[in-house]
């Protein structure tokens, strides 16, 4: 059994998001819920948690009083909202709080979106039993849908230039000014769209879009409409509630994944610099801290060397996730 | 020909060779191709423009895979235990979206 948290995620600062994940129970009305860090981030090679694991906690989430379900789908939406704001918020003129800011809001989030594919389906379940037999709550058009829209969108703006997806890649940067604008700002537009590890390549990175024009160059353009059906009314009964908090679980699950890269890219990035000048340290150097640890005393500069080696050793990890070490230093730069 | 079963979780038949893809990774484009993955990503969704079906291992009605596969109107089976080992192999893929059975040839 391996700890999900050395897989998925390889700098300390991006594991420690993890710390708290024994405070979700209590978060959300639940204080019986032990979420423990060794065995709800658990891989036994086919899944994120155990099947066990999973199903109690549904139940233990979801065949509670309608207040407390009411209540507890409140606090996944503050939690979200709370994590959105942080994000987005500039810097109030310290680096280093504002950072430790979205750390928080982070680590308050980061329990949703994981208990969330098992308390969707229980909740549907409990919907499907209470009679309701129309479609699942989640946000349309998906954070999927959208951003394949957009990019289909900026492969037909790109060739009203002239420039086709394969020219763009063979000459990137080196591109016209407004085929390289056009870029940016998809690029800008979409940050948070790429995988769990904040140092594996996604969609904020320029180079990374012009890569995925060409693959999708002359693909079936199998776009669906827009239509979004309309809320169904359920007045205000057991069924509302339990669709109410399918849908706050659904939209913090569905876009869990964006919310947190983009916590990093937008809300974190900007601010290490600064962050580590306050501090006396390397840029990079706080890639390899906890969020503990940069609110209280950084570890030795001997520490931090031990880390960042361990971190350059797995190679399984870099590989997997296609984390190239050299791009360290660029990732901690002011965008 | 074996076969394998899963949740039935966007409804249709499609059939093609494997396209495996990583938990974070993006794999090549391959049209006509039945994706197949541990978990699928919304960051993933491009792929979704080509492909002929989806077969994953996690299970659920409401994963990112079976969400994006009924709005692009694309058959999946989500739930199929050892999809990526046992499917790697295939020549071609089968899968019913409305049953949730998988077969597949090596």
């Amino acid at each position: 059994m391996r700890t999900l948290r050395d897989h998925l995620v390889g700098l300390p600062l991006q594991k420690s998001v993890f710390a708290r994940l024994g405070d979700a129970g209590p978060q959300l009305g639940v204080p019986e819920l032990e979420v423990d860090d060794g065995v709800a981030l658990a891989d036994d090679g086919r899944l994120l948690v155990a099947d066990g694991f999973m199903s109690r906690t549904a139940a233990a989430l979801c065949d509670r009083s309608p207040e407390s379900v009411r209540v507890q789908a409140g606090s996944v939406r503050v939690a979200t909202s709370r994590l959105e704001t942080a994000t987005e918020r500039t810097t109030n003129g310290d680096p280093l709080s504002s950072i430790l800011a979205v750390g928080a809001a982070l680590r308050s989030f980061i329990a949703i979106p994981i208990l969330g594919k098992a308390v969707t389906d229980a909740l549907l379940a409990r919907l499907r039993d209470a009679g309701f037999e129309g479609p699942a709550p989640h946000p349309r058009p998906s954070p999927g849908l959208r951003l394949t829209s957009d990019l289909v969108a900026l492969g037909d703006a790109c060739a009203r230039t002239g420039w086709s997806p394969e020219e763009i890649a063979a000459t990137w940067p080196e591109v016209p000014e407004p085929v390289r604008l056009l870029v940016e700002s998809f690029a800008a537009d979409h940050v948070g769209f790429g995988p769990m590890p904040w140092d594996a390549p996604g969609w904020e990175h320029p180079a990374y879009v012009v890569s995925h024009l060409v693959t999708i160059a002359g693909r079936v353009r199998r776009l669906p409409d827009d239509e979004v059906p309309p809320a169904p009314d359920l007045g205000a009964g057991h069924v509302a509630m339990l669709y109410d908090a399918l849908a706050a679980w659904l939209e913090a699950t569905e876009r869990g994944l964006v919310l947190v890269r983009r916590a990093f890219y937008v809300g974190i990035r900007p601010q290490l610099v600064d962050a580590a000048a306050q501090l006396g340290t390397r840029p990079s150097d706080l890639l390899f801290v906890t969020f503990d640890e940069l609110a209280t005393s950084l570890p030795s500069p001997g520490e931090l060397a031990d880390r960042r080696e361990a971190y350059v050793a797995n190679r399984s990890y870099l590989e997997t996730h296609g984390v190239d070490v050299s791009g360290l230093e660029a990732l901690v730069v002011r965008p | 020909m074996m076969t394998l079963s899963g949740i039935g979780a966007s409804p249709g038949r499609a059939a093609g060779p494997p396209l495996i893809v990583g938990d974070e990774g993006e794999g090549a484009a391959t049209a006509g191709a039945v994706l197949v993955g541990r978990v699928i990503h919304p960051h993933q969704a491009p792929l979704f423009l080509s492909i002929a079906g989806v077969v994953t291992e996690d299970g659920g009605a409401l994963q990112h895979a079976a969400i994006l596969a009924r709005e692009f109107g694309v058959p999946a089976v989500v739930g199929v235990a050892d999809a990526v080992t046992r499917l790697a192999t295939a020549r071609v893929i089968r899968l019913d979206g409305t049953t949730g059975v998988v077969t597949f040839e090596v």
